[in-house]
């Protein structure tokens, strides 16, 4: 295997298995506080049981998103030496104020989960919002790191060095706060679908139905008020790219050739050589319209682009219709949820709705991977955005798919583990009495 | 100024790695020297008295790595280099480790697997203290090839070599050390507070034996190398203090009381040795085998405006992090 191709999938592989934890540990902690919240206000058990049992998932999730995420601060330099030696300087401020959020989070936890009987009870729940809002703090400032490779700002690129550096300008660059946003709002809505759909799951299957209920609840009512809001967030997202990373949008949208009045396409199976899509439908004008809130606006083609500069066409593509369309299906589900809140209709428990919830259980995630395949893909060649190209970030040690193999085999390992642990949390909380 | 301001947080977070963090990595090979030895099975222990502040303990290495890529970037990507296979290798045994304690102690259904759970966890506290110690061997030897070449010269050489597995063999002799030392005060039960001192002491005879043996082969590698520290007024200060410091340290484990005092004991001289090894090494970090000038943190510093940005950081975080970790302890391990 060539040693670009093994380091790009052992880092994709590392950042695609990290950022399940990372999401979970920036929305989890808020569900669990909601369900502890109630615990403290109507002392009625099944609400203590539930915290207790989420703060489990809550643990064992942040245990195994602490340790991937500290191999991937090695990582990056591991496979991307060049990449670090220059970035360093300029965007490393980001991430040691997220060390700092991350060491208040392991601080927080550790108080939460053994505190129960040793911290004054509104401490405690407290400890538990910090765990999470530390975790939402960390969450943005590596998204700076990311929005500034999309971005990069703050210093002067003279004959391959980095003159002026403002670690300010870098942190808060242009892309930083409509990707962080996005970003937290995905989290909320990954984990609010996750945890409703294992629910509903449980109550079809008939087990403990009252309190597999109010998880369901609280869960869904997060993930629903998230996935509402997120295409909003997206929206606004797609337009900044427009104007910053047209290619990037190009490639999402598989757009070749441009002209006035573009039209959006719905799937479709682009061929970067030919330059043309089998497939797919298209809605006149409509890109245009997203892009830039005006029917005839001009939008730029992958044509307009050097061929050597332009990202992987169909896989950018791809990736950008299984995060939209997924994310339709729980914007609407979304709104239905709100809908029978505020009618007051007792649909909770049709076993429609349930078996929905729980054909959506992946969905958040899948999302979620696959808008950070938009993001990641669509900034390929580059590792900085116009700056530094992915190949010349790489280190010069052979043989990268001898690690790759390795973190393949552990993280499946992981894996397969915590999903069987999951299911033993689960048994776990219907066999007590 | 600034760069100084900063190599003291990275010191200090290096050394809060090793108390903390080793004690840590102590504590799976102690369970396992339990088990092994003893017959026992502590792992109720390790979790009473890691549970709550293993999570924070680790941190220390990120801050540590934060500051090297932020501030020394050229050292971060040398290190990412001619350390590619030590450091994955660590890293392994981080995840293993971290996961397996974590899932032992929060499944929900008690039965064969925490077994294998404390199997992974052992191991890996075991041989990831090895890989750090291969690591800080290989800067204190220095063989890195400048001029590149093969693979060995580059990537295997300057860490597989006798002194370096020495130097290993002593961090894992060190962590052990210092968990067996921090049990002491942990249990509360007599017969395993005598097992853990038993413990502490041998392996304390153990680094004392390791490093001994380390410094022999160290001057069998690298002919300056005892004259460097002899010549070194912090490094031969540091040493002697904790050669010094055996004596009361051995006199309080052979009695039963003066917890307390072990653990300041058993921490000072941690922090002599560490103190010790960098009174020799600073502000060099890589030197080179074929001539070349010696890359040092003041060489690889970045620019003022970037170090004053993550000393404004770490000053910024240390306001966040001690009064967090303050209330933690004292919740834990003070009122009790």
């Amino acid at each position: 295997m060539e040693d670009l191709l093994a380091a790009r999938l052992q880092m994709a592989l590392s950042l695609g298995f990290h950022i399940i934890f990372a999401v979970i540990g920036m929305a989890m902690p808020f569900l669990m506080a909601t369900a502890h919240w109630f615990w403290l206000r109507t002392k009625d058990p099944e609400y203590f049981a539930l915290t207790k049992a989420w703060s489990k998932g809550v643990a064992i999730f942040f245990a195994t998103g602490a340790v991937s995420g500290t191999a991937l601060s090695f990582e990056l330099g591991l496979l991307w030496p060049q990449f670090m030696e220059h970035a360093g300087p300029i965007i490393g401020m980001p991430f040691s104020w997220e060390g700092t959020a991350f060491f208040i989070e392991a601080i927080a936890i550790g108080l939460f989960i053994y505190g129960w009987d040793r911290v004054p009870p509104y401490l405690h729940w407290f400890c538990g919002v910090v765990v999470g809002v530390s975790g939402l703090a960390s969450g943005v400032f590596v998204i700076c790191a990311n929005a500034w490779m999309n971005s990069p700002t703050g210093f002067d690129w003279v004959a391959g060095q980095a003159l002026n550096i403002d670690p300010w300008r870098a942190m808060f660059n242009d892309r930083f706060l409509n990707m962080g946003i996005h970003m937290l709002i995905a989290a909320f809505q990954a984990t609010g679908f996750g945890v409703a759909g294992i629910h509903a799951f449980r109550i079809l299957r008939g087990q403990k139905k009252s309190l597999h209920m109010k998880a369901m609840k609280i869960s869904i009512v997060w993930g629903a008020v998230a996935a509402l809001i997120q295409p909003l967030s997206g929206d606004i997202l797609a337009k900044e790219t427009a104007e910053l990373q047209p290619i990037k949008l190009a490639a999402m949208e598989a757009h070749f050739e441009t002209e006035k009045g573009a039209g959006l396409l719905i799937g479709g199976i682009p061929d970067e050589d030919t330059g043309k899509v089998k497939y797919g439908l298209k809605l006149p004008k409509l890109l245009s319209f997203l892009a830039f809130a005006d029917f005839d606006a001009e939008v730029k083609g992958l044509n307009d682009f050097p061929r050597d500069e332009w990202p992987p066409v169909l896989l950018t593509h791809l990736s950008f219709q299984v995060m939209v369309g997924l994310g339709t299906i729980m914007a609407l589900t979304g709104l239905l949820t709100l809908f029978m809140i505020w009618r007051r209709r007792s649909w909770f428990s049709h076993p429609r709705y349930l078996k929905g919830l729980m054909l959506l259980t992946p969905a958040g995630f899948i999302a979620v991977e696959a808008g950070w395949c938009v993001t990641e893909l669509g900034r390929q060649p580059w590792i900085i955005y116009g700056i530094m190209k992915t190949k010349d970030a790489l280190t010069p040690m052979p043989g990268l798919w001898v690690p790759f193999t390795m973190f393949a085999g552990v993280y499946l390992l992981l894996s397969v583990i915590l999903v069987w642990l999951m299911v033993r949390q689960i048994r776990g909380l219907e066999q007590a009495p | 100024m600034t760069t100084d301001v900063i190599l003291l947080f990275l010191g200090a977070s290096l050394v809060l790695y090793c108390l903390f963090a080793g004690a840590d990595f102590g504590a799976g090979i102690v369970e396992w020297i339990c088990r092994r030895v003893y017959g026992r099975d502590i792992s109720s222990l390790t979790k009473i008295a890691m549970g709550p502040v293993w999570e924070a303990n680790h941190m220390w290495v990120i801050i540590a790595v934060v500051i090297l890529f932020n501030g020394f970037p050229q050292i971060y990507s040398q290190a990412s280099i001619y350390f590619h296979i030590p450091l994955t290798l660590m890293l392994i045994g981080i995840i293993f480790r971290g996961c397996a304690y974590t899932f032992r102690h929060y499944d929900a259904i008690k039965d064969g697997a925490a077994e294998l759970y404390s199997r992974a966890f052992q191991l890996a506290s075991i041989l990831t203290p090895i890989t750090m110690g291969l690591m800080a061997g290989a800067l204190i030897l220095g063989n890195f090839p400048a001029q590149g070449g093969d693979y060995l010269t580059v990537y295997i050489n300057p860490w597989a070599n006798g002194f370096s597995l020495g130097v290993g063999l002593f961090v894992v002799s060190l962590f052990t050390f210092l968990a067996a030392i921090y049990f002491v005060g942990e249990t509360k039960d007599q017969g395993e507070a005598q097992v853990f001192r038993q413990i502490a002491f041998w392996a304390n005879i153990g680094c004392v034996a390791v490093g001994g043996m380390v410094l022999v082969l160290g001057n069998l590698a690298k002919t300056e190398f005892l004259a460097g520290f002899a010549s070194h007024p912090v490094s031969i200060g540091a040493l002697g203090l904790a050669t010094f410091l055996l004596w009361p340290l051995w006199v309080l484990l052979k009695k039963s009381s003066g917890t307390n005092r072990i653990r300041m004991i058993a921490g000072l001289q941690v922090t002599a040795i560490l103190v010790g090894w960098f009174g020799i090494q600073f502000p060099v970090v890589f030197s080179f085998a074929d001539g070349q000038e010696p890359i040092t943190f003041y060489s690889a510093a970045a620019g003022e405006s970037t170090l004053r940005y993550l000393a404004g950081a770490l000053l910024g975080g240390s306001l966040g992090i001690f009064p967090c970790l303050y209330y933690l302890f004292h919740v834990f391990k003070v009122r009790r």
